[in-house]
């Protein structure tokens, strides 16, 4: 898939309680599919997917998108692989951190994946969106959705509500993630030359805008 | 209780609790991941010489982000690469020293012991001053080349052990732990009457000693071009080859294959191996070790006897699997050789896999086969082997006129494949089947002959499958796979399957239907245009669901 042409290699990583969907969202995201058999995953893994990053400025910066290759660390949430995923939080750019609406332990469990990833990440307030996973599961909801806003609003971080079953804010997710590192790459080099844009990737249209994100506090540079 | 930010946690990791089969996947997705990096790499390069914009030269090359990071891990290296080197790391218990090494890797040794030379020891011409050794394994020159002019009738595959696929990784398991032999993996070693310790084997002589060209090029550059950005000194003993353990691979192995149907069991007679490398010490203590892949477990493995102090072991000892018939046409036979280390770290010093689908059953005579550095017929970690070019013609009944053809016909033409990368050598012979799903008959098959020596083969093949109305071809797929041709087997590169992937064939959801989108738009596009030839170049992918 890749061939070294595209303009930027952005790097993410999915991290949570194991069981709560992180490569189910990955695949569904990249694949549009979903198994149900649950395969834990072996340390670490990733998918790639290119996407188009396109811009539709006022100033009339128009036409040719930003080809994003997207690289997709998937983590163990075992325990016992914590040492060795640990170590792949200083590579990537940007967090999809996930629990299981239908557990309440893997909720709990957010704040100290946050300070796991303020300790080991590129930078001290690296970009994250909060996952509430298998929203699909109505019936079996352990977590209510106000309560899971209120977190992720403490942290200044955004909250979605997905399902890996039948996609809903997948793709919005990995997104708003992404848009806020092109927002942040921006504001390290202090020009506004990357336009705000939506996100297409190929076979997948987007046709909502992504909504305004507050600024995210300071950058590390 | 807060930790200190401690940019020097760059000590290696202590990955000892992982089991052999999860090292093996984790140095599998790394792999992949170096992969990604290489390509990153050239890119960065090209736009570090076009673009002048430092701003801009910021964001595209990622620089934006590296930056940020060194400020609180000092030396910015990669967690792929600290896990890699945490893999290899355990490996190597303290004070061990690795057998003596080839000249290249002298520059990397840290914790060095100026390596003795080996009488005919090798030069391996590769980037000296700099690497991560993913390409550790050095395919050396052999130290002598035995002309023998008496081959026997039944000829060896001449497999030369180079690799030039680029992304070739050094197995992270250059040695294994010593284990006992639980009852499963008890040796049924059974001598042959017929030979005797000391006396040749009969069957026919080993093959000429393999020419092994120098470590590939392409790879060495390629890996060397991410140690420049990615490691500093301090790292870079780690992915030294001793740590490993390697041993060269040299020699050959003769064995016979029989499966005896009424006692439905499998039987390797594993006979002899002949100039086997010089493990350790100037010597060797052989043994060698089945496994019937995919099945790597204990169940799977089964050993003979250790030769002590043998560089050409005489075995005459059989390995027996209890397995159906059936079930043995989907596995693949791995034989190794292996040196036996008292201290319990033996060395890896060879191999054999054959794909037992394509094995030729009634030859039961013992075999000589070049042994060949470590290799894994693993989910791929390349992603496409390569491209074919061709086209497809659809021409419904009665549109040619005077009611003919009587049924819609398909016509296929194979013309060539393109960038083959193949699994072994330098070079392959192949060839390209054909079926039009769902029907998966033998009358279904179609095949070209075999082009050799060819990594851009031409084959200019035509075929015609008929009986279709214009709906059928929507509930079908063509797949095309390209194949290795080797002597006594073959191995699939990867293929492609053109249908409108709906997951579905006639309301039944079936695995074949899984076309990527290119593959999508070529035959919508055969349908779309009757009696017009429809081409095509495609990626040949490896990740072709299996049909059953």
């Amino acid at each position: 898939m890749s061939d070294g042409d595209y303009d930027y290699l952005i790097k993410f990583l999915a991290l949570g309680d194991s069981g709560v969907g992180k490569t189910s969202i990955l695949y569904q995201y990249t694949d549009g599919k979903f198994n149900s058999r649950f395969i834990t995953t072996v340390g670490i893994d990733f998918r790639e997917k290119r996407v188009v990053y396109r811009s539709n400025g006022p100033d009339g910066i128009s036409g040719r998108g930003q080809r994003i290759h997207l690289q997709l660390w998937d983590t163990a949430g075992q325990e016992r692989f914590r040492s060795l995923t640990t170590a792949f939080f200083r590579d990537a750019m940007g967090f999809l951190l996930l629990f299981d609406l239908t557990n309440e332990q893997s909720f709990l469990n957010v704040r100290n994946w946050i300070s796991q990833l303020q300790m080991h990440a590129y930078c001290e307030n690296p970009d994250i969106v909060l996952c509430g996973n298998k929203s699909d599961m109505e019936d079996q909801r352990m977590v209510k959705e106000e309560e899971a806003k209120e977190l992720a609003e403490k942290y200044g971080i955004p909250y979605f509500e997905t399902s890996a079953v039948n996609g809903t804010n997948v793709s919005k997710a990995v997104e708003t993630l992404l848009d806020l590192i092109m927002k942040r790459m921006e504001r390290c080099v202090d020009k506004s030359w990357i336009p705000e844009g939506v996100v297409r990737s190929n076979g997948h249209s987007s046709t909502e805008q992504l909504h305004e994100e507050k600024d995210k506090g300071k950058c590390g540079c | 209780m807060a930790q200190d930010i401690d940019t020097d946690t760059d000590a290696l990791l202590d990955l000892s609790f992982l089991t052999e089969e999860e090292q093996e996947a984790i140095v599998a997705v790394l792999s992949r991941d170096s992969r990604l990096r290489v390509l990153e790499e050239g890119r960065i390069r090209k736009l570090r010489e076009s673009v002048s914009d430092p701003n801009q030269l910021k964001v595209l090359t990622g620089d934006w982000f590296c930056d940020v990071r060194s400020k609180r891990h000092r030396h910015n290296h990669f967690g792929s690469d600290l896990v890699r080197a945490s893999i290899r790391r355990k490996k190597k218990p303290k004070g061990e020293r690795g057998p003596k090494r080839s000249a290249s890797a002298e520059d990397l040794e840290v914790i060095s012991e100026p390596a003795s030379e080996e009488e005919g020891a090798f030069e391996v011409p590769e980037a000296e001053d700099r690497l991560p050794q993913e390409a550790a394994h050095q395919l050396p020159q052999p130290t002598e080349t035995q002309e023998d002019a008496s081959q026997s009738s039944k000829q060896v595959p001449e497999g030369k052990p180079e690799s030039t696929n680029p992304f070739y990784t050094v197995n992270a398991e250059g040695e294994e732990a010593n284990t006992d032999l639980s009852p499963d993996s008890l040796v049924t070693g059974q001598s042959n009457g017929a030979f005797q310790n000391g006396q040749e084997a009969s069957a026919g002589s080993p093959p000429k000693s393999n020419s092994a060209d120098p470590v590939n090029k392409l790879m060495s550059s390629s890996i060397s071009s991410l140690s420049s950005s990615t490691l500093s000194g301090s790292m870079m003993s780690l992915y030294s080859d001793s740590d490993l353990g390697n041993v060269e691979v040299r020699g050959c192995i003769q064995f016979a294959l029989q499966y005896e149907a009424k006692k439905k069991e499998l039987q390797i007679r594993v006979v002899q191996c002949r100039d086997l490398a010089e493990a350790k010490k100037q010597r060797s203590d052989p043994y060698v070790k089945s496994y019937l892949l995919p099945d790597k477990s204990n169940n799977s493995k089964r050993k003979t006897a250790v030769k002590k102090r043998s560089l050409d072991p005489i075995f005459n000892e059989t390995l027996k699997y209890k397995i159906e018939q059936l079930e043995l046409q989907g596995r693949i036979l791995n034989l190794s050789v292996w040196h036996h280390d008292a201290l319990g770290r033996n060395l890896f010093m060879g191999e054999v896999e054959l794909e037992l689908s394509s094995w030729d059953w009634s030859n039961t005579g013992p075999a000589w086969f070049n042994l060949q550095p470590r290799m894994r017929v693993l989910p791929d970690i390349l992603g496409s082997r390569g491209k074919l070019l061709f086209a497809l013609k659809f021409i419904p009944a009665g549109t040619e006129g005077a009611g003919l053809p009587p049924t819609g016909e398909l016509h296929i033409w194979v013309k060539a494949a393109q960038s083959l990368i193949p699994i072994r050598s330098g070079t392959l012979d192949s060839f390209v089947q054909c079926y039009v799903l769902p029907d998966d008959s033998k009358t279904s098959c179609q095949k070209t002959r075999v082009v050799k020596r060819s990594l851009s083969p031409l084959f200019n093949h035509t075929m015609v499958y008929d009986g279709f109305q214009a709906k059928d071809l929507s509930e079908a797929c063509a797949e095309f796979t390209v194949w290795e041709h080797e002597t006594f087997s073959k191995q699939q590169l990867g293929g492609i399957r053109l249908s409108l992937g709906t997951g579905s064939s006639y309301g039944l959801p079936v695995a074949w239907m899984d076309s990527t989108e290119e593959e999508r738009q070529v035959w919508e596009r055969l349908l779309a245009e009757p009696r017009q030839w429809v081409e095509a170049l495609l990626p040949l992918r490896t990740n072709l669901t299996p049909r059953t």
